[in-house]
């Protein structure tokens, strides 16, 4: 009577004890296949390589939190793009770096490029990028979170939608114009130069 | 000088015009610019090892992670709810034999009264006995009174909500519903031995006559 009671107990934990084995395996494999993707997708809310990597092991935590669910989510990419996305969006507000302001900012006036350096040296050049960061960080939050998505070479239309969101079409129109504003600059740029 | 400022005028419109809608090539190669300057935008890659890094942090705080309200909780449940069927077959098995005597509350206290006739008619009992019948007799009872004030249902045990310790107990049977079956056939099986035994010393365990 008594080792058939053992017994049940016994064959419920070592189920339970295969279940957690599978999902540590499955969490394993996200890690592997997808740390890059968490990573610059960290990066690109927040700028910086520490600050990333911290958010990035902040988004498999969470993912650890929630093992026992791992099997039922459908697409565990899109899941974790979202997961990451939250804790960087969270760990950005925290930090402050990332302030919202208009595109004319009278406070925060653009750094200006030397007339002097040439198209191909600016492309190339830390001045560029300097600005592009600039332009990027002054782009309200609406177009600015849809195309730094879309920047991350890893993630679709699809799945930058899923992450914030919103309908494809609405990623799509969203980072039509925040690239019309990065080009609109780049142009009034250019014209300077020239 | 108005031809200069008419002129003036004119370049202005012009670059204005132009500022608006460049031209097709232009737009191109400020295209390719931006799409040149995204790319290194976004072109980040992670220090060496950060799966290493990563993996290992995971192995530290899994020992402290809680896991949901996944197994563990489950389990307890599932542990409590056999726990408590346990008790009450045991506690009605032990009560089986009580509930042989039916309680009619009439016959109670017919005997009731019948109990303090023969106590008046046995002079020669000794007070402290004589004052618990009495106490007995004229103690308020609250229990029948309980009942009384629930309406009586049509059904028992009266329908109710699972409670969510039974709502976890079933959702683990409907996910593990093979783990449950062992266990439910386990625990048959333990009720029939139960059973098999207590019938076998009741038959052969001798009257004890006093």
């Amino acid at each position: 009577m008594r080792t058939e009671r053992v017994l049940a107990g016994e064959l419920l934990l070592s189920g339970m004890a295969t279940a957690e084995r599978k999902q540590d395996e499955l969490l394993e494999d996200l890690v592997h296949q997808h740390s890059r993707l968490v990573y610059r997708i960290a990066y690109a809310a927040l700028r910086s390589h520490h600050d990333a990597e911290d958010a990035t092991q902040e988004t498999f935590f969470r993912a650890l939190r929630f093992r026992s669910k791992l099997a039922a989510v459908a697409d565990h990419k899109s899941w974790l793009a979202r997961i990451a996305w939250r804790v960087a969006v969270e760990r950005s507000r925290k930090i402050c770096r990332k302030r919202e302001v208009s595109l004319d900012d009278p406070e925060n006036p653009l750094p200006m490029i030397s007339a002097e350096s040439s198209a191909d040296d600016a492309i190339q050049g830390f001045e560029i990028h300097a600005r592009l960061e600039g332009w990027i960080a002054r782009l309200p939050k609406k177009l600015r979170e849809p195309l730094i998505l879309s920047t991350v070479e890893e993630m679709s239309p699809r799945e930058v939608a899923a992450t914030l969101g919103i309908s494809q079409a609405a990623v799509r129109s969203r980072v039509f114009r925040a690239r019309q504003v990065l080009r609109e600059k780049l142009g009034e740029q250019a014209g300077d130069r020239s | 000088m108005a031809k200069g400022v008419g002129e003036e005028h004119g370049r202005n419109e012009r670059r204005e015009s132009w500022q608006a809608a460049p031209p097709q090539i232009e737009r191109d190669a400020l295209d390719r610019e931006l799409d040149a300057a995204l790319a290194n935008y976004a072109a980040v890659e992670p220090r060496s090892g950060l799966e290493q890094r990563v993996l290992a942090n995971l192995e530290a705080r899994r020992d402290h992670a809680p896991v949901g309200i996944g197994w563990r909780w489950l389990l307890a449940s599932a542990l409590t709810v056999v726990v408590l069927v346990l008790g009450l077959s045991l506690s009605s098995r032990m009560r089986k034999p009580q509930s042989a005597k039916a309680i009619d509350p009439r016959s109670e206290h017919a005997a009731r009264s019948a109990q303090m006739g023969n106590l008046a008619s046995h002079p020669q009992l000794p007070a402290p006995h004589r004052a618990s019948v009495k106490a007995a007799a004229h103690r308020p009872r609250n229990s029948t009174a309980l009942a009384t004030a629930v309406p009586r249902l049509q059904q028992f045990p009266s329908p109710r909500p699972l409670s969510e310790q039974e709502m976890l107990l079933a959702r683990y049977v409907a996910k593990y519903p093979e783990h449950a079956a062992l266990i439910a056939e386990a625990r048959a099986e333990t009720l029939r031995r139960d059973a098999a035994e207590e019938l076998r010393e009741a038959t052969s365990e001798p009257d004890v006559q006093p």
